[in-house]
């Protein structure tokens, strides 16, 4: 279990999750609110 | 030595303010050339004929099918579009496309200023926590390998304390941690 903690804890597996969610979170942010061209003023 | 370096500083400021200062003329100028999109018939035009094509698409297909359906939320998001780009005041050039103005007026802030400030904003935050991790990491026994296999708990701990970077950047300019010491900056034989 450690080890596979270990594994998990190396640069390349932590920037791929890292990657994906940062992907994620705008394809999500594109979805609900698509096409922005200008910051949303409130 | 030092002498040169700010005479070449204060010749690179005064070419930027130069510039400047023309950059302002010009995009005042420019502006006159811009409507609001809402009332440019050009844009109007754009979204007619956007729609028109889609349309035109929706033809070939049977109601009710799935391409149909595509098109029909497709026509939907352009209507809508549109219609959010003219009720933002953004401005149109006479081809109709809307424009971003980066001239840095507070009216238009929305367009470039918010999101440049926000982009530099998230942008040094990464940097911030970045370089305080290796910084940690280099106190460590095994700096290397806390480089490679990182320490999470630490790390996530540093990511979120890094909201306030421009203040702990700021104090370290002054109590002068945040620039290495020209000594220990290496230079090539000259």
């Amino acid at each position: 279990m450690n080890d596979f903690l270990k594994f998990l804890s190396t640069a390349p597996v932590l920037i791929t999750a890292w990657m994906s969610v940062t992907a994620t979170f705008i394809i999500f942010i594109n979805f609900v609110y698509p096409d922005p061209l200008v910051f949303p003023s409130i | 030595m030092t002498f040169r370096i700010k005479s070449i500083i204060s010749s690179i400021l005064v070419i930027f303010g130069l510039s400047f200062a023309s950059n302002v003329q010009n995009a005042n100028a420019a502006f006159e050339n811009l409507t609001l999109c809402k009332e440019s018939p050009a844009f109007e035009k754009r979204l007619n004929s956007s729609v028109k094509k889609l349309e035109n698409r929706l033809k070939l297909y049977t109601p009710e099918s799935k391409e149909a359906n595509f098109l029909v939320k497709e026509i939907q998001a352009t209507k809508s579009r549109f219609e959010r780009y003219g009720n933002e005041n953004i401005l149109c050039g006479k081809e109709g496309l809307p424009r971003i103005i980066a001239s840095g007026q507070w009216d238009h802030a929305n367009e470039f200023v918010i999101p440049g400030i926000l982009f530099i904003y998230i942008t040094g935050w990464i940097g911030w926590v970045g370089r305080k991790y290796l910084r940690y990491a280099s106190t460590t026994e095994n700096s290397f390998e806390n480089e490679i296999i990182i320490n999470v708990p630490i790390a996530f701990s540093i990511m979120n304390s890094g909201f306030l970077w421009p203040v702990e950047a700021w104090k370290e300019l002054l109590n002068g941690d945040l620039l290495a010491p020209s000594d220990d900056v290496t230079v090539s034989p000259r």
